[in-house]
């Protein structure tokens, strides 16, 4: 029988077109019973495959095509373990071995030096043999054939047949078989597969012109001349070799030989065995370990303790059947390892003496007592009553996940480290692989059919917010100028072939922060290659392909705010001598609580979206478990499950009962979830409830729980949940729970298919919110400091965060270049902004012209900066400094300092910002600099913040426009004052705009106007009729109606429309109307024709708001 | 026709005016050789100018 042994999935990249469980479905349909996956240079996609493969009961042979030196191709199959460790460390040769990452070739002496169990297959037809048969003619290939034979031998070198009627195969075959007959080597017949079905060759066609960046008809001569390289049946692939019966036969007798390697189950990866010093035993150490620190957390008279000591024997006993104690001490080394490396970043600082951990635990492995005790989780799970079933449980069928947060600085030194302490064969990186999405997709296969790009552009937008082709061409129906290409030749097979290639790999990337570590050399285990960054290796498998093969991962992952809180506690201990001890504040502080309670949140960790404080009106937090719901609940897994809204119920519900001194019993689909729900209130919030109640609602087993519990965390998580219906029903049916009831709470399990929090992981991150809430009310100015210094990271931009501190009472001073440091800085009570966050500045100007000042003190003129200041700096660099002001204490207006930045620089030089200008040596003064100009105006003030910095500092854009405002618009601030129901205009700045998958076609919007932010909430109907104006424009009118409900405020619009002024409903004759009732000042109104030109510029100035979905 | 050369088959422009086509080289009596192709959609013979 044929056996496929030439096949390419996704995975070669640009080239392959099915991802490779879909290979091994189509392979098991076409009845094969063994498959070759011989992607390029890779094995990307072999664990993935092997996985399916076995699932479907197809004998999975590990392969990959190389490009030796010369160009030509040879195809590697894995026959033995040995030769999967040859062939692992022959692929990671041809990767690290080359200049150009992206060009991986091997020398053929190397593969010859590791042959040893492998099999060697002569090419495609860019093949060894058959390039020098082409060039060189049959004796110079009969020659090379013998060598072959030579250094392989008879037993281990194959020539490849392939007849794809393609033009020359027929000669090509039979020279090759002759040559084979000659030189006593055996042939064999493969496919040269690249799409498991005909239909796809077009999508192959496409994936060929991108990879050479042109269009289709300019591919010609690259593009394979026919759809014949699909998986064909294997009789189909039988007859067309039926000259030559042998090729056939010797296509199953290979197949049969790879059975002997199954990287499923032979991978050789060995735990990492790192004991103590004395060699104790890995369980006892841990024991020992552990036991060192429960009297220290619970001491002997802590009402907790026994329940202490009984959860570490669960522990250590589970932990010892699944034989991961030598895993927690890797951990615990590694901890070790961190608190060095932040001791080292951290010394000679004042936040030294802060008892800052160097990092924190995250994920579902903070509810474990093992790693509280060993310092890898900050929360105490007996107190916070957190469960383990989802971190460790009886039926654990992978290793479990410890993740780990770290403030930027501390990571990047630690991943140094880790490399230097383990060594560098026996540590990398994990990879990932990022994905056309459909947005993309559409760009780019829309330039390779050669499509005009306005039009492509427009729905390469619409793509963005829908994940199919129907949906895609059904919005576009809907488009002025787009309607009529629906069905349009090009346009239609642009649509389709998006989807097609959405979800694809379209390279190998480095994963935020997964490390494996392993105690064989990682090279013989999955093949390593350079990654983008420098002095990086990754390995070239995901995480998902990592946890298949049991590898101890590491998750290393920067979190933003740790490094605002590390800076934040320096700040704080440089005002007051002593940096604040966060893991001792009062964690019961009402002000706090109030705070959040007021939706006030901008800026801080987690709660700060728009639909966090929305929601937080609502449930109003009030303690450390209250924020660890409302982190967890804003989340798809919640919301898909329907808990959002009993939830908000009933804690207005418990609320009324407390405060009419009753006792409150939150209602439950049935008695048995009581204990599992009863903390959530009936519903279920977090992820790990979702195994509780299958225990306890289905009988499901620690097995069942762990195969659930898996599901949940891979791809395509909804299909595998679903999966679970029938033995949950007949679970539930054995506790006497009726089918409806049973049916219910399902619904609410398979909806954590989407993304949902552990509970431990929402009790890490509600107490790192509420420290940030500490931080935020006691010390704002330092805290909005470090925010501004430690961006990008949350929901608003420096613009929205600059006006929120200025709310608070927080003046944000622009950059001065005789005050401003190289970042952002504490002045005064205000934040001080940095010459590093002006456009054309980089670090390192920043720090020469501080330092120059520190050295030589202040700068007395421009002259005198121009003298001093690095010559790389360029002249739009100076003139951006005066934009903003930041010479302004020279004396003299903006416009006469540009003339001067004029005299001093010369004429602007060509557009190379690396010339460095003409450094002056001599203090002359410049003829023509006592010439005098205007100084700027408000409106040029601002819109010069924009330009050079991103942000304004001077106010909100629309205050300069008040009098050219819609006279109905109604500030923010003030909507309060009107009844629900209203009818309303508002304008402002587009901060966000939402439209989440789990809100059925409705739009959010988060607009700003110079009395906060308000909400908007675009019917699906409003946005298919003003769908331009709500997705691209900067600055809005909406017209609507005001719903006011449970503490939120928000306008359900009935038009969205760009801001106009001087338009219908928008210029003010002030004689007649009040836009003071609307809350509006008039203090600097712009006449028309300024507000008109201001507007026009701030439209194409404006910062991008941030948007989702 | 003496024999048959070489046979392989073209599928292109899907994006335009779809091509699919079936040829064959022959050897016809007498020693000439010929290119015919077949159009796959209709099922009609053509033979290649040279």
């Amino acid at each position: 029988m044929y056996i496929e042994l030439h096949a390419h999935s996704a995975f070669s990249f640009l080239d392959g077109t099915t991802p490779p469980e879909a290979l091994a479905q189509r392979a098991v349909q076409l009845g094969y019973p063994a498959l070759a996956l011989t992607d390029h240079a890779g094995l990307y996609g072999s664990m993935a495959f092997a996985q399916a493969a076995k699932h479907l009961g197809l004998q999975p042979i590990t392969g990959a095509e190389v490009t030796l030196l010369d160009g030509t191709h040879l195809t590697l199959l894995a026959e033995t373990p040995i030769g999967y460790a040859n062939l692992c460390r022959l692929l990671t040769e041809a990767h690290l071995g080359r200049e150009d990452r992206r060009d991986p070739r091997l020398p053929f002496d190397s593969l010859v030096e590791r042959q040893e169990g492998l099999i060697v297959l002569s090419g495609c037809r860019a093949g060894l043999l058959p390039t020098v048969l082409a060039h060189d003619g049959l004796l110079a290939a009969r020659r090379l054939a013998d060598e072959c034979r030579e250094r392989f031998g008879r037993e281990r070198f194959f020539l490849e047949l392939q007849r794809n009627h393609v033009k020359g195969d027929r000669d090509r075959v039979r020279a090759l078989g002759e040559i084979a007959d000659a030189e006593g080597l055996a042939v064999v017949a493969t496919g040269d597969v690249h799409y498991d079905r005909r239909e796809r060759a077009r999508l192959h066609d496409v994936l060929t012109a991108l990879r050479h960046r042109t269009t289709l008809d300019g591919s010609h001569d690259v593009r394979r001349a026919n759809a014949e390289f699909s998986l064909r049946p294997p009789a189909e692939a039988a007859a067309l070799f039926a000259d030559r019966p042998d090729a056939i036969a010797h296509t199953q007798i290979i197949a049969e030989r790879c059975a002997a390697f199954d990287l499923t189950r032979d991978l050789g990866y060995t735990f990492p065995d790192f004991r103590g010093a004395d060699r104790t035993p890995a369980p006892r150490a841990l024991a020992e370990l552990c036991r060192a620190r429960l009297d220290e957390r619970y001491p002997p008279d802590d009402p907790l303790r026994s329940e202490a000591e009984r959860r570490l024997a669960d522990e250590l006993r589970l932990v010892e059947l699944h034989r991961l104690s030598g895993f927690f001490l890797v951990y615990h080394d590694l901890f070790d390892l961190a608190r060095e490396v932040a001791a080292d970043v951290r010394r000679g600082s004042r936040r030294t003496s802060g008892n800052l951990l160097p990092g924190r635990g995250r994920g579902s492995s903070v509810s474990s007592i093992i790693c509280y005790f060993l310092g890898l989780s900050h929360v105490d799970p007996i107190r916070s009553n957190l469960f383990i079933g989802r971190f460790l449980n009886e039926s654990l069928a992978s290793i479990p996940d410890i993740d780990l947060d770290f403030p930027r600085e501390i990571r990047e030194e630690l991943i140094r480290r880790v490399y230097d302490r383990y060594g560098h064969e026996h540590v990398g990186l994990v990879c990932s692989y990022p994905t056309y999405r459909l947005r993309s997709a559409v760009r780019e296969i829309g330039k390779a059919l050669d499509l005009p790009p306005g039009e492509l552009e427009q729905i390469a937008k619409l793509a963005s917010s829908h994940h199919s082709a129907a949906a895609v061409r059904e919005e576009m129906q809907h488009i002025p100028g787009l309607a009529d290409k629906v069905d349009a030749p090009l346009w239609r097979d642009l649509c389709e072939l998006a989807e097609q290639i959405a979800g694809l790999p379209r390279h190998i990337s480095q994963h935020v922060g997964g490390m494996i570590i392993s105690s064989r050399p990682l090279v013989e285990i999955v093949p390593l290659e350079r990654s983008a960054m420098p002095d990086r290796v990754v390995c070239q498998w995901d995480k998902d392909s990592c946890d298949d093969a049991r590898f101890v991962k590491i998750d290393f992952l920067a979190l933003g705010m740790l490094s605002l809180v590390e800076e934040c506690v320096e700040l704080v201990a440089k005002r007051e001598g002593e940096p604040p001890d966060l893991s001792r504040i009062d964690f019961d502080d009402q002000a706090i609580y109030d705070r959040i309670c007021a939706g006030d949140t901008v800026g801080l960790f987690q709660i700060e979206s728009r639909a966090q404080i929305q929601m937080i009106r609502r449930v109003r937090p009030r303690t450390l478990p209250d924020l660890a719901v409302q982190v967890a609940i804003v989340r798809p897994g919640p919301i898909v499950g329907g808990a959002v809204n009993p939830y908000v119920r009933r804690r207005e519900a418990q609320r009324r009962a407390r405060d009419e001194g009753r006792p409150y019993e939150p209602p439950v689909d049935h008695p048995l979830l009581r204990e599992a729900l009863g903390e959530t209130l009936g519903v279920i919030i977090f992820q790990d409830q979702v195994l509780q109640v299958c225990q306890a609602l289905a009988r499901f087993t620690a097995g069942q729980a762990e195969a659930l519990r898996r599901a949940m965390s891979r791809r395509r998580s909804r299909e595998l949940l679903e999966g679970f219906w029938e033995e949950f029903r007949d679970g539930a049916a054995k506790n006497g729970v009726p089918e409806p009831t049973a049916q219910r709470v399902f619904e609410q399990v398979v909806a954590f298919s989407e993304f949902g929090f552990p509970k431990s992981h929402a009790a890490a991150f509600g107490l790192l919110a509420y420290q940030s809430a500490w931080l935020f009310h006691y010390y704002p100015v330092e805290y909005y400091t470090a925010l501004f210094n430690n961006q990008p990271m949350g929901f608003y931009s420096l613009d929205a965060l600059g006006r929120d501190a200025v709310r608070h009472g927080v003046e944000i001073r622009l950059p001065d270049v005789n005050r401003s440091d190289v970042w952002c800085t504490v002045e005064d009570g205000a934040v001080r902004v940095g010459l590093g966050f002006l456009r054309e500045w980089n670090e390192e100007h920043a720090l020469a012209v501080v330092e120059a000042r520190e050295r030589h003190g202040p700068y007395r003129g421009l002259g005198d900066l121009v003298r001093r200041a690095p010559p790389t700096l360029s002249r739009n660099a100076f003139e951006h400094l005066v934009w903003v002001g930041g010479c302004d204490a020279f004396g003299l207006t903006r416009r006469e300092l540009l003339w001067q930045v004029g005299l001093w620089l010369g004429p602007k030089e060509d557009r190379d910002p690396r010339r460095a200008r003409r450094q002056l040596e001599l203090p002359l003064n410049q003829p023509h600099d006592q010439l005098r100009f205007a100084s700027v105006d408000a409106s040029e003030k601002l819109l010069a913040e924009y330009a050079v910095l991103g942000f304004a500092a001077s106010g909100h854009p629309l205050t300069l426009l008040a009098g050219a405002l819609p006279p109905q618009a109604v500030r923010s601030d003030r909507l309060v004052d009107r009844e629900h129901g209203a009818d309303v205009e508002v304008v402002g700045l587009v901060v966000a705009r939402q439209r989440p998958q789990t809100a059925k076609g409705f739009v959010f919007i988060l607009m700003e106007d110079e009395g906060g932010m308000t909400n908007v909430i675009v019917h699906p109907d409003v946005y298919e009729r003003d769908r331009l104006a709500v997705r691209g424009e900067p600055l809005l009118w909406v017209k609507g109606t005001l719903a006011k409900d449970d503490g939120t405020l928000n306008v359900i619009a009935a038009e969205v429309r760009p801001l106009a002024v001087g338009r219908p409903g928008g210029w003010a004759d002030r004689s007649r109307h009040a836009p003071e009732a609307a809350g509006r000042s008039t203090a600097q109104p712009l006449n028309r024709p300024s507000a008109f030109r201001f507007l026009r510029s701030m439209r194409a100035l404006a910062p991008g708001s941030k948007d989702w979905g | 026709m003496e024999e048959i050369v070489e046979e392989w088959r073209i599928d292109d422009e899907w994006w335009r005016t779809p091509i699919h086509r079936r040829y064959v080289e022959v050897v016809l009596a007498g020693g000439a050789h010929v290119v015919l192709f077949e159009e796959l959609a209709t099922g009609e013979w053509f033979m290649q100018q040279p």
